[in-house]
C-alpha cells in the first residue's frame, strides 16, 4: 500500500478521534493535500458525531448558570479569515494548555508571587456578594491557579512508575501539583505525607483519589523544615505510610 | 446575566431533533443559525444553544470521563469554548452540532488519555474487556430526549457488523485509539482501522436515508 493510500485508512480512525502522535499527524497531512479526503472526513465525522444522540443526558441544573456566568467574563476571538476550522481538531490546541514551559525566571519566586495572588482572589472574593464580580474573581482565580500549577511544575520531581509531584511552599501555606498520575488498581489510592525532623514527625496530608491523575491543592502546612511525600496506600488511606514513597519533595528547607 | 437564569427549562430541547438531520449538515439547523449569532456576542443565542445542546454535549462527555464532576468540568469548558470560537464556526464544513459534538468529544478523550499514564493502559484494558463485550446495550442512556433520533441511530448502529460496532464503540465512547482497541481486541490494527472506516461509512449511508 503506498503511503497516502495507508494514511487514506486512518480517516475513520482520525473521524472517531482514535489516533494520536505520528499517526494524527500522518492524517493531518493527508487530509491537508486531498480535498476528497477531507470531503469524505467532513461526512464521517458527522456520523461519529451522531453516536452522541444515544447517550444524551441532562447535565446538572446549576452548571447552566456556571457556564453562561464563565461566559460572561471571557473574550471571544475574531474569525480567522482565509482559515477553515475543522470542527474540534482545529481548536485542539490552545496555548493555555501548553504543558512545558521552561523555566525562565527563579521559579519559586515567581510561584511565591503567584500563590500570594491567588489566595488574595479566594479570601478578597468571598466579601463580594455582586453575582458578577464574584464571577469575575472565580475566573481570574482559577487562571491564576492555572498559571501557579503550570509554574510549580517546571520543578516537579518525577514518580517512580509515572508521573510528576511539585510543591512550593508561602508561609504556612503550600501548593501541591501532581500531573499525569497513573491511575491505580482498584482499592489504591495515592496519599501524600508530611514528613518533618524527627521519625515521629509524619503525618498524613491527605488521600487522592487513584483514579484522579492529577492534583492541585493548597495545604497548611506544618512549620519547620520538611518534606512532602507520596506513596500509594489501600484506598481510603493509612494512618502511617505503608509503602515505600514514589516521591518526596521539599517543602521548606 | 441574571435573567437568563430564570429563563423557562425550554420545552426548545426537544430541538435537539434538530440532531441527526443537523449532524449530517442537512437543513434545519438551528444550532448553526444560533452559533452564527454567538460568534456575534449575543449571549441570549448563547444561552439558547446550551438549552439546545447541553444534554448531548454533557451526555457524551460523562460516557467518555465516566467521572460526573469531570464531566461538568469538561462541558464547561467545552461550552465556554464555543463562546471563544463561535466566529471561526464555519457551516459549509458540518451542522452547528456536529461542530460541537466533535470539540466535545475531543476534549473528553484529551481527559481520558491525560488522565492515564501509558503504563496503565494493559492494566485498564483488562478491567473494561469484559463489561463493554455487550457494547450495543451499554450505550443506551436512561435519559434520553431525543428518543426518535436516537432509535434511528441505534437502528443503524444495529445495522453494523459486531466487529465494526465493537470498534466504533470503544473508540468513540470508552476513548481508546485504534491501536489500542487492536490490542484489547487482539486484531491487526490495519483490521480495526478499517472495519473503523467501513462501519462509519455504513453509518453514514444509514444515517442519510433515513432523513
Amino acid at each position: 500500500m503506498s503511503e497516502s493510500a495507508e494514511a487514506h485508512t486512518l480517516i475513520g480512525a482520525y473521524a472517531l478521534d482514535a489516533l494520536d502522535g505520528a499517526d494524527r499527524r500522518r492524517a493531518e497531512r493527508h487530509l491537508a493535500r486531498c480535498a476528497a479526503c477531507a470531503a469524505e472526513f467532513d461526512a464521517l465525522s458527522a456520523s461519529a458525531a451522531s453516536l452522541s444522540l444515544s447517550v444524551a443526558a441532562p447535565p446538572p441544573a446549576a452548571l447552566r448558570a456556571a457556564v453562561l456566568a464563565a461566559v460572561d467574563v471571557t473574550p471571544q476571538l475574531p474569525p480567522v479569515p482565509g482559515r477553515r476550522s475543522r470542527p474540534g481538531h482545529a481548536a485542539r490546541r490552545s496555548p493555555v494548555r501548553t504543558r512545558r514551559s521552561r523555566p525562565v525566571l527563579a521559579t519559586t519566586g515567581l510561584v511565591a508571587v503567584i500563590i500570594l495572588a491567588v489566595l488574595g482572589g479566594v479570601f478578597g472574593g468571598v466579601a463580594l456578594d455582586q453575582h458578577h464580580q464574584l464571577t469575575q474573581t472565580r475566573s481570574r482565580d482559577a487562571e491564576l491557579r492555572m498559571a501557579a500549577a503550570a509554574a510549580a511544575l517546571a520543578d516537579a520531581r518525577p514518580l517512580t512508575g509515572g508521573g510528576r509531584l511539585a510543591a512550593v511552599a508561602s508561609g504556612d501555606r503550600a501548593l501541591v501539583v501532581a500531573a499525569d498520575l497513573p491511575a491505580l488498581p482498584r482499592g489504591r489510592d495515592y496519599q501524600l505525607w508530611f514528613i518533618g525532623a524527627g521519625p515521629a514527625a509524619v503525618r498524613s496530608a491527605g488521600v487522592v483519589d487513584g483514579r484522579a491523575g492529577r492534583l492541585e491543592e493548597f495545604l497548611t502546612v506544618p512549620a519547620g523544615p520538611g518534606q512532602l511525600a507520596v506513596t500509594v496506600e489501600p484506598a481510603g488511606g493509612s494512618p502511617r505510610p505503608t509503602s515505600t514513597p514514589l516521591a518526596s519533595v521539599p517543602l521548606r528547607t | 446575566m441574571p435573567t437568563s437564569d430564570a429563563r423557562p427549562p425550554s420545552p426548545r430541547i426537544v430541538d435537539t431533533s434538530g440532531g441527526v438531520g443537523g449532524a449530517d449538515g442537512s437543513g434545519g439547523d438551528r444550532a448553526g443559525e444560533l452559533l452564527r449569532r454567538v460568534g456575534r456576542g449575543d449571549r441570549d443565542a448563547f444561552a439558547d444553544l446550551y438549552d439546545l445542546l447541553a444534554s448531548r454535549v454533557y451526555g457524551l462527555i460523562r460516557r467518555v470521563v465516566r467521572d460526573p464532576a469531570q464531566a461538568e468540568e469538561v462541558t464547561q469548558e467545552v461550552f465556554v469554548e464555543v463562546w471563544r470560537n463561535a466566529a471561526r464556526f464555519d457551516p459549509g464544513r458540518g451542522s452547528g452540532p456536529r461542530w460541537v459534538c466533535a470539540l466535545a468529544h475531543s476534549r473528553a478523550v484529551d481527559r481520558v488519555r491525560s488522565a492515564q499514564a501509558a503504563s496503565d493502559r494493559e492494566r485498564r484494558f483488562s478491567a473494561l474487556a469484559p463489561r463493554d463485550a455487550d457494547s450495543g446495550h451499554d450505550l443506551v442512556a436512561e435519559t434520553v430526549i431525543t428518543r426518535l433520533e436516537h432509535e434511528r441511530v441505534r437502528r443503524c448502529m444495529d445495522g453494523l457488523t459486531d466487529r465494526q460496532r465493537e470498534s466504533i464503540t470503544l473508540a468513540y465512547y470508552n476513548g481508546y485509539t485504534y491501536r489500542e482497541v487492536a490490542e484489547l481486541l487482539k486484531a491487526p490494527p490495519a483490521t480495526v482501522k478499517t472495519r473503523m472506516r467501513d462501519g462509519l461509512i455504513r453509518l453514514r449511508d444509514c444515517l442519510g436515508a433515513g432523513s
